[in-house]
Parts: C-alpha cells; sequence; structure tokens
C-alpha cells in the first residue's frame, strides 16, 4: 500500500479508532502508527472527532476493587523500591552513569572547585546520587575559557535550577538572559540568570515539553527580558544540553 | 459524576508531573463514565474493568501526550479506554471455546441485552452535539453500520454477518458516514 496517500492514511485511522480493523490489520496499522508520524497524526484527528459519540454512554459504578488494583499499578509502584529494584536501577544507571559522573567529576576539578570549597565537601559521590531524577543539564562556559554556569531541570518539573560557578560580570543596567537553541528554530528565551550563588526559572511548561528538543543553551547580555521571537546579543555563555537518563 | 472539560485537563496536566492526588481525582471523575464505554463494548462487567484498569495504568505513564490541542480531555480518555477495550474484544474473539465456555457464551447473550442499544446512543450522541441537522441527509442504515462499529466493536465482517449485507456495501456505509460525521463534527468543534 502507498501509505504516502493522505486519503488512505485517513481511511485507515478511520477504521482503527471505529474499531472496525481486523486483529490483524489493527496490529499492522499499530506498527505504522509507530513508524509514520502522519499516520499517528491522523489517528489523533479522529480520536478527537469519534471520541465525542461517548458521552452518550451512561456511566456505571466502578467496584471498590479497580481503583484499588490502578493504585497499586501506578502510585503504589513508585514507593516504596525493593531491593531486586535497587539492584536492576543500579546495574541500569551504572552502565550509563559511570562515564557521565567521571566527566562531571573531571570538570569539577578542572575549574578549580576543590581549592574553592572546604575538604569536607569534596567526598566520594554518595551511592544515593545515583538516585538523581532524569533531568536535562547544561554546562555553559564563555568560547575561550571554564564553565561558568550550571542549569539543571527534572524532566518532569517546571522549574530550571541555576548555579554560577563563579561570578557572572553583568554590564551596568543589563540583564543576563537564559536562551534555548534547538536546531534550525530561532533561539528563545528562557529567563534571567542572576550574577552570582543559584537561581531558579519557572518554564512555562515541563522540561520534557521546553527542552527536549534544546540541543544548546546560551547566555546573551540584554536591556531587559526579551519577548520570544526576539534576536539575542552575542553569547558570552554556551554549553551543550544534555539528558541526564 | 461528569467533569467539565477545564477540570479534566487540569488533572491531566497535574498527572503528566507525577501527581498521584491529581490521578485519583482524575479516576474518580471520568471512571465511571469510562466504565460504561467499556462496558459497551466488552458486554461483561469483570472485562470492562480489566479494559480501564489497563487504560488507567496508560494514562498514568502517558498523561504528557495529551494535548489540549487534541481534543476534549474525554475524547481522550474514551479514545484510550477503547483501544483496550477493542484489544481485549479481539483476543477474545480469537480465542477457541475452551470448556465451560458454553454456560459462559449463553450469559453473555442474555445480559448483552442489558447494555443500551447502538443505534440509541448514537441518536443521543448525535442530539447532545448537535447534529441532528447536519446528519439528516444520513441513511439509517448508515447509521445502524456507524453505531454496531463504534458501540459494539464489531469488525467490518461481523458488519456484514450481522447485517446480511455484503462486506462491500458494509465498507461504503460505513466510509460515507464517517464523511457525513467528519463533516459535521469538525463544524461544531
Amino acid at each position: 500500500m502507498n501509505y504516502a496517500k493522505p486519503e488512505l492514511l485517513d481511511a485507515l485511522a478511520a477504521a482503527y479508532v471505529l474499531g472496525t480493523l481486523s486483529p490483524l490489520a489493527r496490529r499492522r496499522f499499530e506498527h505504522l502508527c509507530r513508524t509514520l508520524p502522519a499516520a499517528g497524526d491522523a489517528v489523533r484527528e479522529w480520536e478527537r472527532r469519534l471520541g465525542r459519540l461517548a458521552e452518550s454512554v451512561p456511566p456505571l459504578t466502578p467496584s471498590a476493587q479497580m481503583w484499588q488494583v490502578i493504585e497499586r499499578r501506578t502510585i503504589g509502584a513508585r514507593s516504596p523500591r525493593t531491593e531486586t529494584d535497587d539492584e536492576d536501577l543500579s546495574r541500569e544507571l551504572g552502565a550509563w552513569l559511570r562515564p557521565l559522573l567521571a566527566f562531571a567529576c573531571g570538570l569539577l576539578f578542572a575549574v578549580g572547585v576543590v581549592r574553592m570549597y572546604p575538604e569536607s565537601f569534596v567526598e566520594p559521590v554518595p551511592v544515593s546520587a545515583l538516585g538523581l531524577p532524569p533531568s536535562y543539564l547544561g554546562i555553559l562556559a564563555p568560547a575561550d575559557g571554564e564553565p561558568v554556569l550550571l542549569a539543571s531541570a527534572a524532566r518532569r518539573e517546571q522549574r530550571l535550577g541555576l548555579k554560577l560557578l563563579q561570578p557572572l560580570n553583568i554590564p551596568q543596567g543589563q540583564v543576563a538572559v537564559l536562551w534555548a537553541l534547538s536546531g534550525d528554530a530561532p533561539p528563545r528565551p528562557l529567563g534571567l540568570v542572576p550574577a552570582q550563588g543559584t537561581g531558579e526559572i519557572t518554564l512555562s511548561a515541563p522540561a520534557d515539553r521546553q527542552l527536549a528538543s534544546v540541543s544548546q543553551l546560551g547566555v546573551s547580555f540584554e536591556s531587559e527580558l526579551p519577548a520570544p521571537g526576539a534576536r539575542p546579543q552575542p553569547f558570552v555563555l554556551s554549553g551543550r544540553c544534555v539528558k541526564f537518563w | 459524576m461528569a467533569a467539565d472539560d477545564d477540570t479534566l485537563q487540569a488533572l491531566i496536566a497535574r498527572v503528566a508531573l507525577g501527581d498521584a492526588q491529581a490521578f485519583e481525582q482524575l479516576y474518580e471523575l471520568s471512571a465511571p463514565r469510562l466504565l460504561g464505554v467499556a462496558m459497551s463494548l466488552l458486554g461483561r462487567r469483570e472485562r470492562a474493568e480489566e479494559a480501564v484498569q489497563e487504560a488507567f495504568f496508560k494514562i498514568w505513564q502517558r498523561a504528557d501526550s495529551y494535548s489540549v490541542t487534541a481534543g476534549p480531555p474525554f475524547a481522550w480518555l474514551a479514545a484510550v479506554v477503547r483501544h483496550q477495550a477493542l484489544d481485549l474484544l479481539r483476543s477474545e474473539r480469537r480465542r477457541p471455546l475452551e470448556f465451560g465456555d458454553e454456560e459462559h457464551v449463553a450469559s453473555l447473550a442474555e445480559r448483552a441485552d442489558e447494555r443500551p442499544d447502538p443505534l440509541d446512543l448514537l441518536e443521543q450522541a448525535i442530539d447532545a452535539l448537535r447534529l441532528r441537522n447536519c446528519l439528516q441527509a444520513v441513511p439509517q442504515q448508515q447509521r445502524r453500520c456507524l453505531a454496531l462499529a463504534y458501540y459494539r466493536g464489531l469488525t467490518h465482517t461481523q458488519l456484514a454477518d450481522q447485517l446480511a449485507a455484503p462486506i462491500g456495501s458494509v465498507k461504503v456505509w460505513l466510509r460515507r458516514g464517517l464523511d457525513h460525521l467528519r463533516r459535521c463534527l469538525d463544524a461544531v468543534a
């Protein structure tokens, strides 16, 4: 079949959502949806339309057990963890995190954190650090210098945390603005960066929606926080934005 | 208790952030209607509850895939439940009869009558969505075909058997009915 034809995709999506496809055709179309975005879009269009027809179906009172089963498999499943879970998690995270932690440790040494903070601060990374939530991370530095800014946001949170590794010399009367850069899209201002210490930017949506396609972060000095669509001044800091999971 | 779109949208957004309290509220507000949807397709309460349980498991995992541009929140929730119920229905119909199934099939046939008539449900939806004028040109046969497919989950082949019509005619009726529905639903959206 030629799935490039929109009318064919539309007809298949309608039959899939309505429920008239045979089991085999249904499985085939679900596979197509996973590989062809246009098929998924066509399905969502028909779900939006036909979902309205469900409103006429009379409600039924669920049994008490129904919620108990759902709760056990969802909310209950995320706490408390079993030993087996922890072993699996440690194995899985260890494979991912060892190289990243080695890199992060090297970086911290490079920027002189060891000299700047008391000895007691620099301890081996505790085991609990392996339990870091999945996050987006950015380490920003000037073109020819050491890292200045750390930015991080848990993937489901709207808070983007900022930490200055060294003071940022913001010119008088200007503000430092953090920008998100993704592919060919215009840079998007995220919020203001403090001159030193720590700060926080509230994203307009969870990080998964705001940062999933962002490959780079940048900081520029502006006269004020620019409106979306504005062009940034030259970046004084920049760095890659990576998924930490 | 029915909930308005804004309430459901806000709850789904909070569930996407892992908010357990919002998830429970979403369940309380939508589960009775969603159970009705599953029951309409599956005709057996334990299977309907199983479909809704699986659907809520997916909603907990995939709430962040819902967007307000995807349409009303209940339509999205109903779609998740319908897909789950259709999968169960198809797996049931593939399974060969086993010892003791005769009794179950007999009880299923009796209980099937307790479900609301699919055509009545479609007519009620048409009135509730104010599509009566727009859909008046759709012949009764097309409506019956759409209703049996949507509310009972019949495949093309099963529809042809039930309506004693060639499968080609069934496909044409469904296609024309869906085209009409698309025009009318998009006009009121």
